[in-house]
């Protein structure tokens, strides 16, 4: 596609120091950029990018690469850079029609948020989790609607099936309503869709409930140890 | 032979072909154009071309399969409509949901059927056979994709042969035309031209193949050699010289250098814009006025300037028809021009098909059919909300308000409403307005479930639910009430006679396909709600001059002189193609692999928009004008387009321009859009606002809205009111509404407007509860003696007889309302188990419960004279009058039982609020003589109803658990003002030295005496309770003249220190959006020194 030698140049690969160079440059491992804010590490990434699209011993398929941003400022900037750089490239080799195709296939790159690339791949795979190709993504009072609903139904078979013990719980959160409940009960949920697989973490933590591990070995005793050890060790430090 | 006529967006392709067409030595010429542009096509023949004495014909695709059909048969049959094939794809995934893997999860699900329908038709258009796809099925080595392709392949084979039961479709037309025009020679002798297409599908590529073989034909394509923008035209070039290689057929390229006379700006952008070589720049004595870039904050200010611009164009003598406003997201934007579009009176053609799911009779039915497949409250809200029926908005309003008071659901609707629609109402309180308004909900809940019931009954058959729906809309009233429009307003009823006629088609249509099968109710109604979204209701054709909008990738505009572009995002123009379908972006591929073309990748759909994103830049002769927004509609940044930046490289930023403040005057067109803009910066006072301020104060359908807002804004003041405006009889918690926010109480007590309330068991509820049991069991003559377990009898009797009484009785209440209640009992039994002891060591003893203070009383109301003529009166109820007798002398207290936390300080009495109390006891000290006898004012105190309830929890509550005993106590003490004596304190209750009350807020040192803050806090001397009571009287005057005097501004208080305000819990903070009430005084705590000082301070001075 284009010389090392030539896209060295072209990229500035030279002038940059040794670990920006072999950032850029490092092959089947992954690789951990952390710098100040900046000094240059979109630059560093996006010349990775284009060098991995460009060089002429292995080039990779614009189609293959994901670049996942947190934000779409990030993923906008990116793959700015990467294409004005790569449209400066074209203009200079006119007749390079492998870079053109390149070129031409950057738009099908996945250069997104996480937000965005986890939707498309949903709306692409929507037979595989059985959902409906036209979801759409739920305004928050809509969800805030539906978990309301569940949580009143459930509490009201709560009450009826056990209102004794029920009341118990409750009373644990709160001594004037059961409001309390319901929000630790969402807080809960909210948590564990924090995990891959959230009913496994829930089971988790109900066998810890039913069967108690040793104090020392309960997981809540060793973030508690956690807490007083780092407090200990940042006291020493003072 | 086979001719490729290349040239740019400024080529004057029509001018070649004029001069090719003349020079031809045939006689037969086909022009073929897209569907979109074929008028355009005639017209110009009709002008340059007539002449020629040829037989020049004009078709798109589908008039030239009609043609071919009219001339060697194949017209016969009905085209199946999108309903009918909607209706046929959902049918089959019914039929076969038990023997697909994949498929049969996703039947119900929105929109996959629309999904099915696009991708056959998608497959026909590529003209690929079901043969061709099966016969490549096996050389798939994607497993998943394998079987996703036979079962798609069963769907589609199935769909065919359905479709040919009863159908024509026309997505077979150009196969099957095809195959006439190559049987019998239909283009031998003639020249084929194609004009202004970008692009061809692969069933329009076999076509061209057959017309390469018989015609010279040529193409005019937008070309330039190495740049990818043009990479869809080389694709379609390359594949047409195959065909022509194949068949040994010559072909040739011919360059157009004829330009169509243009703006130079436009020949810049032209040559410039998503290119990849190095963009020149114009020379920079070019004045550069013909493109315009417009950036705003978001697609309202984005709309509202361009609309402005196109009416200063107008003015400056240019026409509507002149000008075309385009954007790739129409559906986005089109609600919001449609509505700015009416405020600038402009008049426009929307170049698009539009649903039946908005329409009024159609939704309603569509409504019916959910019901009928399972009944939810709010889509039965929704029906009625349509205002199709003979019920009244006032009934309907009684029926909804009855649905939320009593939390009625899709179970509890099936039985007859028998309760209050008020609520939570006693039975003596029920009047004659109860009953109608019971009368009239149930009537409404009896019709819509004969209705649904009705549909119920249609036993699997389409033809009998058709007959039902139709009858269910008679018993609706639904044909009645639009037989009551007939007379009024023609328009609605034109409209609806249109419904009417769509929504047999639709009832018809799926009697059709269905008629031979059984049908279930949830199919029907997937059936009906496909049908009623793909339903094309037709356009209303363009008038001569108006403002064509359209959106970009369908509209083919011809050489207009200005082209507004909105909506110039990233992502959107170009539009950036998503890999969504039944085959992704991948399977395509992968099908492309074993050499079947299915349809178009990503790359090539994205190569293909960014075509269409450079013919509309090319398309104005004088100016273009683009648009971009850099928000969303939840606020989140977006970008411009890559257009946006290309154009600011080449002009420089001064063709830039921000949709800001200073564009007010230039967005004041008309009335209606003038006064949007003065609402929008009415707080700016710059000199534009204050100019529209001046010529809305003297326009008379404005005047009176500007003089409200100015009110509202600058004076705080309204009109003076009215004396008869708000009640003379008030009670004391209006005197706190007033003091917590003037605003608040003109909406409660002065508009009357009052929250709607469920009939759940809140603390409101909860209050009366308490105090009708307190009432009803301490009154018990023996209380004093009473053992606890008569107590907890006496509970329980009294309480069920308050919920038969008030609470519609104990039938379909819920758990939790039962659980509620048991809860209540054990806090009643502990709370009336200390009154019993407070009152065995008071001296103090009740004497009056729920105690009335009205004009029909033996204690009449508290009168305040206001002015020399007129006084206000205030009432209420006292909960409980104790009297004790010390040394002859008569004492009396009130106390108020208080389910929340409620104490009585100083820095609120200062503010307005707590002074129910104090009013009742001045009530009966300045009215009671007759009914007490002369007696000394001795105090006012709270008690908290529910106890300890905040420090243990009712389910620990355990009587042999001695320590939760003595918190249980610590709760129930009282708070308030107690008259400083030491026989009155003594008479309430005996503290011994050293200890503190138990029932009243004092301790008392070892040495005997009260301790300083407690004396501060609660005790207060004769001298100053009067000074009280005169204080409380100031107050109460001073909100009355404030009334009359109009302050009614929004004006908030802190409530506590912690920031909680009284808008926290103001059931009017949806009316006056307290998020932008600024500068709430902050509380400054005041002690009882304090307060006494300045009210002695506020006598001398009135003095």
């Amino acid at each position: 596609m284009i010389d090392e030698k030539e896209l060295f140049d072209c990229l500035k690969i030279n002038l940059m120091t040794e670990s920006q160079k072999q950032a850029v440059l490092s092959e089947n491992t992954p690789i951990l950029l952390s710098a100040s804010a900046g000094s240059g590490k979109t630059f560093v990434l996006s010349t990775r990018v284009i060098f991995k699209l460009l060089n002429s011993q292995k080039p990779i398929c614009p189609q293959d690469l994901l670049v996942v941003t947190f934000a779409k400022s990030a993923a906008k900037e990116m793959f700015e850079r990467i294409s004005l750089q790569m449209k400066n490239l074209v203009s200079k080799y006119p007749n390079n029609k492998n870079l053109h195709k390149q070129y031409s296939l950057l738009s099908q790159s996945n250069i997104t948020t996480i937000d965005s690339f986890c939707s498309n791949l949903l709306r692409e795979k929507f037979e595989l989790v059985n959902i409906s190709p036209n979801f759409r993504i739920a305004e928050k009072a809509e969800i805030d609607e539906i978990k309301s609903k569940i949580l009143d139904e459930i509490f009201e078979e709560q009450y009826s099936k056990s209102p004794q013990k029920f009341q118990i719980l409750c009373d644990y959160f709160s001594l004037n309503s059961d409001l309390n409940l319901k929000n630790a009960l969402l807080e809960i949920y909210q948590k564990a869709r924090t995990y891959p697989f959230p009913k496994i973490y829930l089971s988790k933590i109900v066998r810890e409930y039913k069967y108690p591990p040793k104090l020392d070995e309960s997981s809540w005793a060793k973030e508690v140890k956690k807490g007083i050890c780092d407090n200990i060790n940042f006291r020493k430090g003072v | 032979m086979v001719s490729f006529i290349l040239g740019t967006g400024n080529s004057d392709f029509l001018e070649y072909l004029t001069q090719k067409i003349k020079k031809s030595t045939k006689k037969n010429i086909i022009i073929i154009v897209p569907e979109q542009y074929s008028f355009s096509a005639e017209k110009y023949v009709q002008f340059y071309l007539n002449e020629l004495n040829k037989n020049i014909k004009v078709f798109s695709f589908k008039r030239l399969t009609h043609h071919i059909f009219k001339n060697h048969g194949g017209l016969a049959g009905e085209y199946a409509s999108k309903i009918s094939k909607i209706s046929i794809i959902n049918l089959i995934l019914y039929e076969f949901k038990d023997k697909f893997k994949i498929y049969s999860k996703l039947m119900y699900k929105p929109g996959f059927s629309e999904m099915l329908l696009d991708c056959i038709e998608q497959i026909k258009n590529s003209g690929i056979s079901i043969t061709n796809l099966q016969s490549k099925l096996q050389t798939l080595t994607d497993k998943n994709l394998k079987l996703k392709t036979n079962e798609f392949l069963q769907i589609f084979s199935a769909y065919n042969s359905y479709l040919k039961a009863y159908y024509r479709d026309s997505s077979d037309d150009i196969i099957r035309a095809n195959k006439i025009a190559s049987e019998n020679n239909c283009f031998n002798e003639t020249e084929i031209y194609f004009e202004k297409f970008l692009s061809f599908s692969g069933a329009q590529f076999q076509f061209i193949d057959t017309m390469i073989n018989q015609a010279d034909v040529a193409f005019s394509l937008y070309y330039e050699d190495k740049e990818p923008l043009f990479e869809t035209t080389k694709s379609t070039i390359n594949k047409i010289k195959y065909m022509a290689k194949q068949k040994n057929i010559k072909f040739e390229n011919f360059t157009v250098n004829s330009i169509i006379p243009k703006s130079p700006e436009i020949y810049i952008a032209e040559k410039n814009i998503l290119r990849t070589r190095p963009i020149s720049t114009p020379n920079k004595y070019t004045p550069i006025k013909n493109i315009n870039v417009i950036i705003a904050k978001n697609k309202y200010e984005e709309v509202n300037y361009v609309l402005s611009k196109i009416i200063h164009l107008i003015q400056d003598g240019m026409k509507y028809s002149d000008i075309v406003l385009l954007t790739r997201n129409l559906n986005k934007y089109k609600n919001v021009l449609i509505s700015a579009l009416r405020n600038y009176n402009i008049p426009y053609f929307i170049d698009e098909t539009s649903s039946a799911e908005n329409m009024q009779l159609i939704n309603f039915c569509y409504n019916l059919l959910c019901l009928t497949d399972s009944f939810d409250i709010e889509t039965c809200l929704n029906l009625l909300s349509l205002d199709l029926t003979l019920f009244t908005t006032e009934e309907i309003s009684i029926f909804e308000n009855y649905v939320y008071t009593w939390n009625i659901d899709s179970k509890t609707i099936k039985h007859e409403f028998k309760n209050n629609p008020r609520g939570f109402v006693s039975k003596e309180s029920v009047n004659s307005n109860d009953e109608t308004n019971l009368k009239i909900a149930e009537k409404i809940r009896a019709t819509i479930i004969e209705a649904v019931n009705i549909i119920k009954t249609s036993h699997n058959s389409s033809k009998k639910m058709a007959t039902n729906i139709l009858e269910a809309l008679e018993i609706l009233g639904v044909k009645d009430y639009i037989k009551t429009l007939e007379c009024s307003d023609q328009d609605i009823t034109n409209n609806l006679a249109m419904q009417w006629n769509i929504l047999i088609d639709i009832l018809e249509s799926i009697y059709k396909i269905t008629k031979n099968i059984f049908i279930s109710k949830k199919q029907y109604k997937l059936l009906f709600e496909n049908a009623i979204k793909n339903i094309d209701t037709g356009q209303i054709p363009r008038t001569l001059n108006s403002l064509l909008i359209g959106s970009i990738e369908r509209t083919i505009v011809d050489n207009p002189q200005i082209t507004f572009i909105i909506g110039a995002n990233d992502g959107d123009f170009p539009y950036h193609s998503n890999s969504n379908g039944i085959f992704t972006n991948n399977d395509l591929i992968k099908f492309e692999q074993v050499d079947i073309k299915l349809g178009n990748t990503t790359l090539e759909k994205d190569s293909l928009e960014r075509l269409i994103a450079y013919r509309t830049i090319c398309s104005p002769s004088k100016s273009l004008y683009i648009s971009y927004k850099t928000s969303d509609i939840g606020e989140s940044n977006i970008y411009p387009s890559e257009i946006i930046s290309d154009l600011i490289k080449i002009f420089s930023d001064k063709i830039v321009h921000y949709v800001d403040h200073k564009d007010i005057i230039f967005q004041c067109l008309t009335d209606k859009s003038a006064f949007l803009q003065l609402s929008q910066h009415f707080n700016d006072y710059s000199k534009e606002s204050e100019s529209l301020k001046e010529y809305f104060n003297t326009n008379k359908n404005y005047s009176n809205q500007i003089s409200i807002i100015n009110a509202n804004k600058n004076n705080k003041q309204f009109k003076k009111l009215p004396v008869n405006f708000f009640p003379k009889v008030i009670s004391p918690s209006q005197i706190e509404q007033f003091y917590k926010c003037p605003f608040s109480y003109y909406c409660k007590y002065g508009l009357n407007i009052k929250p709607r309330s469920k009939t759940n068991l809140d603390s409101p509820n909860i209050g009366l509860i308490v105090h009708y049991i307190l009432e009803k069991v301490v009154s018990i003559s023996h209380f004093l003696d009473m053992p606890k377990s008569e107590i907890k009898t006496n509970i329980e009797k009294q309480l069920s007889h308050y919920i038969d009484n008030n609470l519609g009785g104990e039938k379909n209440k819920s758990a939790k309302f039962i659980q509620t209640c048991n809860n209540l009992i054990k806090i009643l039994l502990e709370l009336c188990e200390n009154i019993k002891n407070e009152l065995n060591l008071s001296k103090y003893k009740p004497i009056k419960f729920e105690y009335e203070i009205s004009s029909n009383s033996k204690i009449k109301c508290l009168k305040v004279p206001i002015n020399c003529d007129s006084s206000i009166y205030i009432g209420g109820k006292i909960d409980r009058i104790d009297m004790c007798t010390i040394n002859n002398k008569k004492y009396i207290r009130i106390i108020d039982y208080k389910t929340g936390n409620k104490s009585i300080n100083f820095t609120d009495l200062h503010r307005g609020l707590n002074l129910q109390m104090l009013i009742y006891l001045l009530a009966i000290y300045q009215n009671g003589e007759e009914e007490f006898g002369d007696f000394v004012p001795a105090g006012i105190l709270y008690m908290p109803a529910t106890g300890a309830m905040k420090s243990y929890a009712i389910s620990e509550r355990n009587p042999s658990n001695e320590k939760i005993e003595e918190i249980i106590k610590k709760g129930f003490r009282k708070n308030g003002l107690i008259l400083n004596s030491p026989e009155n304190i003594e008479a309430m209750e005996k503290i011994e030295e050293g200890n503190c009350g138990q029932y009243i807020p004092l301790r008392i040192s070892k040495d005997g005496k009260i301790f300083k803050n407690d004396a501060e806090k609660f005790l207060i001397c004769k001298f100053e309770l009067d000074s009280l009571f005169v204080f409380v009287k100031n107050q109460i005057k001073k909100m009355y003249r404030s009334l009359l005097d109009g302050v009614i501004e929004q004006a908030p208080i802190n409530i506590s220190e912690n920031k909680t305000i009284s808008c926290d819990y103001c059931d009017y903070r949806e009316i006056c959006n307290p998020e932008n009430i600024k500068n709430i005084p902050m509380i400054k705590n005041i002690t009882k020194s304090e307060f006494f000082d300045m009210l002695s301070e506020e006598i001398r001075n009135k003095l």
